[in-house]
């Protein structure tokens, strides 16, 4: 008779593993283990092997790099020099820095995030030191990666923490926007005046909050049911 | 077929209580088991837990406090079966459900919180888990069985609250009751929680019960009140006169055999027989025709149905209900410390379960264990028959064991066979 160790029930001959406590039967290692639904366990969301991520991380590369060289060129061939072309290079050395990081160091997101902050800071700042001195990068450049980083680490924790995953993180995703709406109209009216002053971003912000709110309530009307009585009875 | 898309349930009254007192010690959790002469097939066990899934939508909730009330939510979690290796009646965590099965052997157990049913519901719901098992293993059920087959809809009276189904509005004063008397014994470490059962045969208890024209549950508390005025009257002089000189039991009362339900909710309440010590000494013969004459008065449909009032106008007054969540929880824990400061000890009977001579010739015993204590009762007894043995169940979360040896003792010097059995 075959008799789990554990809870003491008796268990099929072809079980090799009790179906109540999951405890194996023998010493055979089973890949899969059937739940007390009966059912097997199911791997989600495929992680990418090393060398795939490696060949993304290639290709997504090539085009960031050509891009730079475009807008480089075809600015250089227009003013004669590098002018407007240093933003969008800029933004594809920002984004080659997350890549890379997040491709070659297997860490903690939040751990990922800083190194992504940190060498997108240092190529930022080597890159308008080499276009015509520092002039951007310390008062625009970083402050704004700094603050993007930041709310994308905050959205980050708040996603995976999220109970219901649903329109809520449609919202979260929203009002995230508006708070780096706010931070980049702050950053670059001081880089541009001298002074703090949040001028156009207000106006956004108004327009998100509504939307937000709506989103939430959809969100815990259709999580909760269609009554809100239930939180709510007397 | 019924929507369940929008369905959450009110907590009945009964149930309102507890999830404002509930703890990791207080658990308002109860257990009843069931113990086969054979061993739990788990194929099959599986089986039948599955199949009962749709069946008892009401408890397939969670717990979710609300603004003004808690209430009952639907989950979508499984029923699962865990290995019964931890101590009974734990506290459920909060996105659990409110019950759980549990197997160890030949025994299968169900765990309620008092939140969502009393004995009664509990009982069923094990008879169903428990015959769809027996089918599933090859045993042919009786045609009559009756029990909650998985292919019938759920019907809207098996979720009621029938408190308020038989609530009328009765203006009377409630007198309060004075405290009553405590087992003075000092608490055990925690996990408080320690289970004593015993094993009666039920003919020599009803040969007793029927000698002084009581039933064994008169008769069970008849036998629990003489031990406490034992223990009051062994105290030193100055604890005596410390002491409260009340000793009163509660006793649970199945309501649904006085106002006809087929709720699987609570649907119970409680009398209170006693003596009072100011008056002198009580002999074992006076105490058995007070606690006779107090339940038949106190179970009169009338006062019954005047405690329903109570209760639930409690639950109906405007201020009550208007009050947040966290105000009336304050409220509702004084108001528990205070109720359990009335009565001594709980005696909870079952009664004789029958399934019908095929099934029961292939179980051996059912074993009820009521919800631990709280620091003020301290002991607690349950019991439930079963082919004519009584199973009894003593929760003490004391050091001592002195009122279960004087329960007991009284027993066997009564000439009754009192077999100690270990829970485990």
């Amino acid at each position: 008779m075959n008799i789990c160790r554990n809870c003491g029930v008796e268990l099929e001959e072809t079980m090799t593993v009790c179906p109540l406590c999951r405890q194996a039967t023998g010493n055979s290692e089973i890949a899969s283990i059937p739940d007390t639904a009966g059912k097997e366990f199911i791997v989600y969301g495929k992680k990418m092997s090393p060398p795939e991520k490696k060949f993304t991380w290639e290709i997504i590369s090539l085009i960031l790099l050509s891009s730079i060289v475009a807008a480089i060129v075809i600015d250089c061939i227009l003013n004669s020099n590098i002018t407007w072309s240093e933003y969008p290079a800029a933004i594809c050395l920002t984004v080659f820095s997350y890549i890379s990081m997040f491709t070659f160091w297997q860490q903690r997101t939040t751990f990922q995030l800083a190194g992504g902050l940190t060498l997108s800071i240092i190529l930022l700042f080597l890159f308008d030191l080499i276009t015509d001195g520092i002039n951007w990068s310390i008062k625009v450049g970083i402050p704004l990666i700094f603050a993007a980083t930041f709310l994308a680490a905050i959205l980050i924790k708040i996603i995976r923490h999220s109970k219901y995953k649903g329109i809520n993180l449609i919202a979260y995703v929203f009002l995230g926007a508006a708070i780096l709406c706010i931070l980049i109209d702050g950053i670059l009216y001081y880089y541009l005046r001298g002074i703090f002053h949040i001028d156009w971003s207000l106006l956004v912000a108004a327009c998100t909050i509504p939307v937000v709110i709506v989103l939430f309530f959809v969100h815990f009307r259709m999580k909760k049911g269609r009554s809100l009585k239930k939180t709510f009875h007397i | 077929m019924q929507d369940f898309t929008d369905f959450w349930l009110r907590l009945d009254n009964a149930a309102k209580i507890y999830p404002a007192v509930k703890s990791q010690e207080l658990t308002a959790v109860f257990r009843i088991s069931v113990d086969l002469k054979e061993r739990v097939k788990a194929k099959q066990f599986i089986e039948a837990i599955q199949s009962l899934e749709n069946r008892f939508p009401y408890y397939k909730v969670t717990l979710k406090a609300g603004f003004f009330w808690y209430y009952l939510e639907p989950a979508d979690l499984p029923f699962t079966v865990i290995p019964d290796s931890d101590t009974p009646c734990r506290a459920f965590e909060k996105q659990e459900l409110l019950f759980r099965i549990l197997v160890k052997a030949n025994r299968i157990s169900v765990e309620f919180s008092h939140i969502l049913t009393d004995g009664t519901g509990a009982l069923e719901f094990l008879k169903t888990l428990l015959f769809l098992y027996l089918e599933k293993t090859g045993v042919q059920l009786p045609q009559e069985l009756p029990f909650h087959k998985p292919e019938d809809i759920p019907k809207e009276e098996e979720y009621e609250d029938a408190y308020n189904r038989y609530f009328k509005k009765i203006d009377s004063v409630n007198q309060r009751q004075p405290n009553a008397f405590h087992v003075p014994f000092r608490l055990n470490d925690r996990p408080r929680l320690k289970i004593l059962t015993a094993e009666l045969p039920v003919k020599s208890i009803a040969a007793k019960a029927k000698e002084y024209e009581v039933s064994i549950t008169d008769y069970l508390v008849a036998v629990y009140l003489h031990s406490l005025q034992e223990l009051y009257e062994e105290q030193s002089s100055l604890k005596k006169h410390r002491s409260n000189k009340i000793i009163r039991i509660e006793v649970p009362v199945n309501l649904r055999r006085i106002f006809p339900s087929r709720t699987m909710r609570n649907f119970s309440l409680y009398v209170m027989p006693g003596i009072d010590l100011h008056l002198g000494h009580y002999s074992f013969e006076e105490i058995v025709k007070i606690v006779f004459h107090q339940v038949r008065l106190e179970t009169d449909r009338k006062l019954i149905s005047k405690m329903i009032s109570r209760n639930v106008s409690g639950e109906k007054n405007l201020l009550v209900r208007t009050l947040p969540l966290f105000i009336k929880s304050l409220f509702l824990s004084i108001l528990y410390s205070r109720g359990t400061k009335q009565y001594s000890g709980v005696v909870t009977n079952m009664g004789n379960i029958d399934l019908g001579t095929e099934i029961n010739s292939l179980i051996k015993q059912f074993i009820f264990i009521p919800p631990p204590p709280n620091d003020i009762l301290k002991v607690n007894c349950a019991a439930a028959g079963f082919n004519g043995k009584l199973n009894l169940t003593f929760c003490n979360i004391t050091v001592s064991k002195e009122l279960e040896r004087r329960f007991l003792s009284f027993l066997t010097n009564q000439g009754i066979a009192v077999k100690l059995t270990w829970y485990n």
